[in-house]
């Protein structure tokens, strides 16, 4: 930057120009079409795309060549990308819309159907094939995979901007009415060290899924070192099955604005400087109360965390349910938080914790061991699992108090509903139980695989052979 | 430089002091009471001396009657139509200079002569009023015998005390609750920057009170002001031609108990020269960083030796705080160059002031369900402590030379600095993510100009005496923001963390402003012979050009799993610089885009020409109609810095012809009151980035802004009535309604479909404002108290804006705004009681202001809107002369020790957004003067 310093000379110091008005035009750039998106092959199998408004088009991304996103790439309305089995995308580095990210917009279709031999990767621009170009954990290299469809949120608009993508670029938009609608499929992914800033406080993140409808086909992701969340769900009824998220710098799995979908198979994997394994809000702050309510069902999830970290299982708030069965919580340091509000007369407001008394907040037949301490079945304290949370003043102190018995019935809903300590045997780096949980399983709803063990993996890994984590 | 202003003073004393004892000298000026404007041609005469003693008043109005006997004692002034004013008991000081400001008015009826006794003609204030009175619109002005009174130290405050003015954030200006959008500021007619990225308007805090001469606040438009203004149209005029020699030395030292003489005062280490408002090189980018910063892995040797090039600084600490200071000089006079009278002031001010509070308070919150309607849940409590250290330093130059009776030239420089440190620290709970924060800001801000300004004026004798006005103006400014940091983490109890992914990580943001204008008016008045002399014209023209450049670099400071135990300093320690880092995937590196930089960073021009004409007729002698339009044509044109063969260059260019008629009637109800009534209509014009067709990050307020290509200029149409009596000793009281009708009136929208605030500038549907104005000033010679006067003024004013979009969905799904205009308050209230013995020298003044509750920020969806509340504000000044030379002043700011406060309202209760208060502040100042 030229520091310019005022030189306290005066130059021309009248001007003498009367009444005339000086036009002058800017140059515009030559090509035909200022919005085409620009494919550059640099002749060593490297194609740099640059997307000035048209989309990709429907196109196929070989897996004989290295597609390098150069800022944010759409595929736009319409259109149709396709990429083969053991494709390597790679994200140029930069921030906001400056960041190589793919973005399927609403109403376009990505079709990346990798297999467990030749799976579909996306990294950094300074990582290889291999992922050995840059270190295992690094976070923050590029932007992320954005899918945005037609389902229902609960915004207080129909139309929605994606984090960190301007209003005034409509291929950011997403929300709907069409609950069934269908983005495409993803099998076989793997996204690795994305989560590049987007400027206001958060980063993109692996996977974001905003209003993704039924159609839509998710199974066998893998989100590596992302700086923010792995996978969020901002509204929409995807279904998300078979989902890795390891070492990301924010939450693993985070939903928010209404999403009614449902997961299972979920694992994450939690580095020290990780946040929750699930941050889950009902609505966004201006509509937190906002219908479709966020109920998902997640069933057959792992989540562990680092021996040493101080991460939160999960919390639910801002009006957020769901049912968590099924499942396998290790090594957390805090529990399950809630969200309580109460108004001035001490009626409990909209919140989770009412969502729970309404029977929205369903945590049953879960095993957890060494969450918040808690490693003895026989003696262990429900209370240090289930907390509630309220909010402080600017002393730190709570602006009000919740009522005893609304905490024994949190509290106690822990045994009513099946849940238990006890060891399954797993670590974050053999995620596959060596004392598998199979007893007392809750039933399974329709669409999900009816397994008959807790956590997110039977007696063999499925990660293994086609994810970093588990090579 | 020394010796060279030590030679200018020897000259003056020279001049002084060479005159005979026995003679003296009179200076002054002629108003003309129809007009306000100088009275040219009149005969000012001695009586009784031999030889005669006699000249006439040339075309500024000023006159000087030089070897008038000491003992004379009667001054006759008269013009031809008007009356004549005979001055008893000149009791003229020996081999001294004696100051006569006189209006003359006209008279219809035989000539009158009217007695005055020579006490109190020194009065600027009567010729402002007289101003006030003949203007053709409604006018309001403040002199500088009243600035100096009220004890205001710069503009801000000046303008404050102005019917229906308000001030914010200490230097914008709001007219008749309108917000900084809607008015003008020029600096002697001419245009000067606006030292704001984001906004077109003027802050009016860097003239310091000591340089201006008057101000005068237009509040309805006239063909020969600019068209852009809707509130309220401000000149400040620099003194320039003193009547007589003069001196001035001030000194002052102001104490607050919050902030000064305090081990506490919160700071940062910055430069040597931060006492003076300049950096000193400290802040500069890094030559390291000034290229290209490679993203990690592409080159992590010369990633590590850029990172390790900015300073390890970026929290705040304590320190000590020194008294308030300002120290002003200033000398002027009235000398012979060669046989031809010249004027010339030399200003010089240095100011420093501290600001502190450790009482502030941050929210926010949202609207939740409840089970009786809704409840305002909190969603960020934080406390927060500051300590703001401002530096200004101020150079004027003013000289004026008069060629012959007939023509005169003046020239004007004005070099203005400005430094503000800031250290911001911010601490509590931000609830919606459970984290515990702290929060540190460290700032440093520098806004300087040089103006320099060549203005005119020309009698035309052989054109029945045409006059003929022109400005030329020139000024360069620029406004640095040098190394702004920003240290966000959170955490308590010995356990840290720096998340990312929960509020924007650590950075460092450089942003530099530089801006040209160039303005250049021309004016003619041509008295016509027709109708008996009772029409005549006004015409003349414009051309402003100004350009602008305003460059942004951003550094995040990041790192790849570094453990942070709530150090900082360890934080950034070279240890832990890159791949020093043991501990971590990869130490603290800083990562920069300058695709981004260039997309935030642009170029803009402005050019506008104007022309004018305007008929001024005495119907009658009640009656003067006037009629005009003006022409406006107004060229904009803005682009980014992004190469412009990229496709993220963008560039807008605007063009906006308007004409604006004017039709304005002033009926004299009798010699003292007046009735008006006026139709103008204005434009007001978008800034450079409303129109920008692209989205911004505005780093600095954490917020998107997304310029609007489509955006229309806003037209106005302004209707004033208006009754106005002017009584004895500057006795006055006016009342007044007014409306205004905006088509396309430019608002500011939180676009609800972003996750984060995303602002956009709209047209909204046409709004309306209609207010109500009521002004007197008394003084209590009728109850046997002369020294006694007091004063107040009131505005009420309502507006209403409407704005709806759909966001893509079916009309169930329709938003809308509907609230008052942004920053427009309900109702402006000023007061003041003011004791004034001219005999002991004391004076005593006491004013208040207050006004009513303005929208602040604009929330999204059915979150209350954030109004500033209201500030009460009350002053207090005492002012004591000990013989000729020497004057005391103390006075006592914020008496009342008001809070600052930004509120949410709910139900009718309130929410804090923003609160903290300053505290009260006590000066005390001595000053020398001659004159």
């Amino acid at each position: 930057m030229k520091k310019r310093l005022l030189k306290f000379v005066f130059a021309a110091l009248i001007p003498a120009s009367a009444f005339f008005i000086v036009s002058c035009k800017g140059e515009s750039p030559t090509e035909q079409d200022p919005s085409a998106t620009v494919f550059e092959d640099d002749g060593y199998g490297n194609i740099t795309v640059t997307d000035r408004g048209n989309g990709v088009g429907d196109i196929t991304f070989t897996s004989d060549k290295i597609w390098l996103l150069n800022g944010f790439v759409f595929v736009n309305e319409g259109q149709v990308l396709t990429i083969e089995p053991g494709t390597l995308i790679k994200g140029k580095p930069g921030t906001g819309e400056n960041a190589g990210a793919l973005i399927v917009a609403r109403g376009g279709k990505i079709i990346a159907e990798g297999t467990s031999e030749k799976p579909i990767i996306f990294t950094a621009e300074a990582d290889n094939r291999e992922g050995t170009g840059v270190d295992m954990n690094a976070a923050g290299l590029w932007g992320g995979l954005i899918i945005l469809g037609k389902a229902t949120t609960n915004n207080l608009t129909l139309d929605k901007a994606i984090e960190g993508i301007p209003t005034s670029e409509t291929r950011g938009l997403y929300g709907g009415n069409d609950d069934n609608d269908n983005s495409g499929i993803i099998k076989y992914v793997s996204v690795r060290h994305g989560g590049s800033d987007i400027g206001e406080g958060n980063e993109i993140n692996g996977l974001t899924l905003g209003a993704v409808g039924r159609g839509t086909v998710i199974d066998n992701v893998e989100i590596v070192a992302n700086k923010d969340d792995g996978i969020e769900f901002f509204g929409g009824a995807v279904t998300v099955k078979h989902a890795l998220v390891v070492n990301c710098g924010d939450d693993s799995f985070d939903y928010d604005q209404g999403y009614h979908g449902k997961g299972q198979f979920w694992v994450s994997i939690q580095a020290e400087y990780s946040d929750r394994g699930g941050e889950h809000d009902g609505g966004p702050s201006d509509n937190e109360t906002g219908t479709p309510y966020a109920i998902p069902e997640i069933y057959n999830v792992t989540y562990i965390s680092a021996e040493d970290g101080n991460s939160r299982t999960f919390t639910l708030r801002d009006n957020a349910g769901v049912t968590y069965a099924n499942s396998l919580f290790v090594n957390f340091d805090k529990g399950i938080d809630i969200e309580y509000l109460q108004d001035e007369s001490g009626n409990t407001a909209e919140c989770s914790f009412k969502m729970f008394q309404n029977g929205k907040v369903n945590i049953k037949n879960n095993v957890f061991y060494n969450v918040a301490g808690q490693t003895d079945n026989d003696d262990f304290d429900a209370a240090e699992l289930l907390k509630i949370s309220v909010p402080e003043d600017e002393n730190g102190n709570p602006v009000y108090e919740v009522p005893e018995e609304y905490k024994n019935a949190w509290t106690e809903s822990f045994l009513l509903n099946d849940n238990i300590v006890a060891d399954p045997g797993i670590s974050s780096g053999n995620p596959v139980p060596e004392n598998p949980q199979t007893d007392n399983l809750a039933p399974y709803p329709e669409g999900l695989d009816e397994v008959n063990y807790k956590g997110a993996f039977g007696d063999v890994n499925w990660a293994k052979g086609w994810t970093l984590t588990f090579k | 430089m020394k010796k060279s202003i030590l030679n200018i003073l020897l000259i003056f004393i020279s001049v002084f002091v060479a005159k005979a004892q026995d003679m003296s000298e009179i200076r002054g000026t002629i108003t003309d009471g129809e007009t306000g404007e100088p009275l040219i041609g009149a005969i000012i005469r001695i009586e009784n001396t031999e030889p005669p003693v006699v000249t006439v008043s040339d075309l500024y109005g000023n006159f000087s009657l030089e070897n008038v006997p000491a003992d004379a004692k009667k001054m006759l002034v008269s013009f031809l139509s008007y009356e004549t004013k005979i001055i008893n008991n000149l009791n003229l000081p020996a081999g001294g200079v004696k100051i006569i400001n006189l209006v003359l008015e006209k008279t219809a009826s035989q000539i009158s002569e009217v007695l005055i006794s020579a006490k109190s003609l020194t009065n600027t204030e009567a010729a402002i009023i007289t101003y006030r009175k003949k203007s053709a619109g409604p006018v309001n002005g403040i002199s500088s015998q009243q600035i100096s009174e009220l004890g205001d130290s710069d503009a801000a405050a000046v303008l404050k005390r102005v019917s229906g003015i308000s001030v914010t954030d200490g230097k914008y200006i709001f007219v008749r609750g309108l917000s900084d959008r809607y008015s003008k500021i020029t600096l002697n007619g001419a245009e000067i920057p606006g030292l704001d990225p984001n906004k077109n308007t003027v802050q009016t805090d860097i003239f310091p009170a000591s340089i201006i001469d008057n101000i005068i606040v237009h509040k309805s438009f006239t063909p020969d002001l600019p068209a852009s203004f809707t509130g309220g149209y401000v000149n400040i005029s620099t003194k320039a031609y003193p009547e007589t020699f003069i001196l001035n030395f001030t000194t002052s030292a102001g104490y607050n108990p919050q902030a000064n003489l305090r081990n506490d005062f919160l700071s940062y280490e910055g430069g040597n020269l931060d006492f003076a408002g300049f950096d000193d090189g400290t802040r500069n980018l890094p030559d390291e960083a000034s290229g290209v910063v490679p993203p990690l892995y592409a080159d992590n040797d010369k990633l590590d030796k850029i990172t390790a090039s900015f300073n390890k600084i970026m929290e705040t600490s304590h320190y000590r705080s020194f008294l308030n200071q300002s120290h002003s000089f200033s000398v002027g006079n009235r000398i012979k160059l060669f046989g031809k009278p010249f004027g010339f002031f030399l200003s010089a001010n240095y100011k420093i002031n501290y600001t502190s509070y450790d009482n502030g308070i941050y929210g926010r919150y949202n609207l939740v369900e409840s089970e009786n309607g809704n409840m305002m849940n909190i969603l960020i409590s934080e406390k927060e402590i500051k300590g703001d250290e401002e530096a200004m330093l101020s150079l004027l130059a003013g000289f004026s030379f008069k060629v012959n009776e007939n023509n005169g030239i003046s020239v004007m420089f004005l070099g203005n600095s400005d430094g503000l440190k800031t250290a911001r620290y911010r601490e509590g709970q931000k609830t919606e993510d459970n984290l515990y924060m702290h929060e540190h800001v460290l700032g440093f801000l520098e806004r300087r100009f040089l103006s320099g300004q060549v203005s005119g004026k020309h009698i035309l004798p052989g054109f029945n005496k045409t006059e003929l006005n022109w400005i030329s103006s020139y000024t360069f400014s620029e406004q640095n923001e040098p190394d702004l940091r920003f240290f966000n983490y959170d955490g308590k109890d010995g356990s840290y963390n720096i998340s990312y992914n929960a509020y924007p990580s650590p950075a460092r943001f450089y942003r530099d402003l530089s801006e040209i204008n160039s303005d250049t008016k021309i004016h003619l008045t041509i008295p016509s012979g027709l109708l008996g002399g009772k029409l005549s014209f006004k015409t003349g023209g414009a051309f402003t050009y100004k350009s602008r450049v305003s460059d942004s670099r951003k550094f995040d400071v990041l790192s790849q799993g570094l453990p942070f135990n709530g150090d900082i300093k360890e934080y950034l320690s070279d240890e832990n610089t890159g791949q020093n880092a043991d501990d971590a995937v990869y130490g603290i590196y800083v990562s920069n885009d300058p695709l981004t930089d260039d997309y935030n960073s642009y170029k803009a021009k402005e050019y506008i020409s104007a022309i004018y004409v305007t008929a001024i007729s005495d119907l009658s002698d009640r009656i003067k109609v006037i009629t005009g339009a003006r022409f406006e044509n107004s060229y904009t044109e803005i682009k980014n810095n992004v190469s412009p063969f990229h496709f993220k260059y963008v560039s807008s260019e605007k063009i906006y012809p308007d004409i604006l008629p004017v039709f304005n009637v002033r009926y004299s109800l009798s010699g003292s009151s007046i009735l008006r009534f006026v139709y103008a209509k204005t434009v007001a014009r978008p800034s450079f980035r409303e129109t920008a067709p692209y989205a911004y990050y505005d780093f600095k307020e954490g917020v998107r802004v997304v310029g609007n290509p489509e955006l229309k200029r806003t037209s106005v149409d302004n209707i004033d009535l208006r009754f106005e009596f002017f009584g004895k000793s500057n006795d006055m009281f006016s009342a007044g309604i007014f409306s205004k009708f905006f088509s396309d009136p430019i608002e500011l929208v939180d676009d609800p479909r972003a996750n984060n605030p995303e602002f956009h500038y709209v047209n909204a549907d046409n709004s309306t404002m209609y207010g109500f104005e009521i002004e007197f000033k008394k003084n209590f010679a009728f109850a046997g108290l002369p020294n006694f006067s007091a004063g107040a003024n009131y505005t009420l004013l309502q507006s209403y804006v409407e704005y709806v979009d759909n966001y893509g969905g079916e009309d169930n799904t329709v938003l809308s705004v509907k609230r008052p205009m942004y920053g427009q308050s309900p109702q402006v209230l000023n007061l003041f009681a003011d004791y004034n013995n001219k005999e002991k020298g004391l004076n005593v003044n006491l004013a208040f202001n207050a006004e009513g509750k303005k929208l602040a920020v604009v929330t999204k969806g059915s979150v209350p809107n954030i109004y500033k509340q209201t500030f009460p504000d009350l002053k207090l000044n005492i002012a004591k002369s000990f013989g000729r030379f020497i004057k005391l002043k103390l006075s006592v700011n914020n008496i009342l020790d008001s809070d600052n406060k930004k509120t949410y309202t709910y139900e009718g209760k309130e929410y804090i957004f923003h609160a903290y208060g300053t505290g009260r502040t006590y000066s005390f100042s001595v000053s020398y003067s001659i004159r």
